[in-house]
């Protein structure tokens, strides 16, 4: 067995690890917190945040750019990548239209400007926490990243040009997509279980 | 170490203020008005500026709005 091979699995391992011990804690942290607003009584809706709606479009738009990608690919080799004009400057252009209309939606992220009457502490707490979901994101698509080239490139020992360009590409969809998760998420575990 | 519980009195003081709006109270404090109905559900606690903005709206020392509930 190959020493890479190994440190692949062992990482992947570590990841889900850390990953599965998370969602744990999270999920005996939500009983507790359940059980204690149960106790408390009122339930009350709380309308939501401007940031919120916005990321979830942003996750709708994002989810679409990467279908639209893959099924571009369809039918397709990676390695066909750079050698097909048509595909390569298809696929740059959704990459750019996804990435613009991030751009569009994630602009009220500030107390300043235009939108400083719909953002406040708040959003800004829920930004700081939906950080820590853009970490996980891109270690987990670093894993996966990883294990695939590993697994499909194994017998080839290298691995096309094209990959490291489509693999920076990705990066900075999951950066973004997320962040969104994550600034959705926030705002639920603040709207059930306060900060 | 839990989570400090910060009860408030924001509903109650916003109907004897001639029954202001969440949005009314939002402007005036700088905050919006999905942050008034999470400090009034009891899902926030404010920063201290906050708190004392809205302490200040209601011509009010913080301890009037505001009480420490305990830990989580």
């Amino acid at each position: 067995m190959n020493i890479w091979f190994g440190v692949t699995m062992v990482s992947a391992l570590f990841v889900s690890g850390m990953a599965a011990y998370m969602g744990i804690r999270a999920l005996q942290r939500l009983k507790e917190r359940k059980s204690q607003l149960e106790a408390g009584g009122e339930i009350i809706n709380i309308p939501m945040a401007m940031l919120q709606k916005r990321s979830l479009w942003n996750i709708l738009s994002i989810t679409i750019g990467v279908l639209v990608i893959s099924w571009l690919f369809k039918g397709h080799a990676v390695s066909e990548f750079f050698a097909d004009d048509k595909l390569r400057i298809s696929i740059t252009a959704v990459i750019a239209l996804t990435l613009m209309v991030n751009l569009f939606l994630m602009l009220p992220t500030s107390k300043k400007g235009r939108f400083s009457n719909m953002f406040d502490e708040r959003d800004e707490l829920v930004l700081t926490k939906a950080s820590n979901f853009q970490i996980v994101g891109l270690l987990l698509l670093s894993v996966v990243w990883t294990i695939g080239l590993t697994e499909y490139y194994w017998e080839a020992g290298s691995i096309p040009v094209d990959i490291p360009y489509l693999m920076f590409w990705s990066n900075f969809l999951m950066l973004f997509f997320s962040r969104s998760v994550g600034i959705v998420f926030s705002y639920w575990w603040l709207d059930h279980h306060g900060n | 170490m839990g989570t400090d519980i910060i009860l408030n009195n924001i509903r109650k003081r916003r109907f004897e203020k001639n029954e202001m709006t969440q949005q009314e109270l939002a402007d005036a404090a700088g905050c919006t008005r999905q942050t008034i109905v999470a400090l009034e559900a009891g899902r926030y606690t404010p920063s201290l500026g906050l708190a004392f903005r809205i302490a200040m709206i209601f011509g009010m020392g913080l301890e009037e709005i505001f009480e420490y509930g305990g830990e989580a």
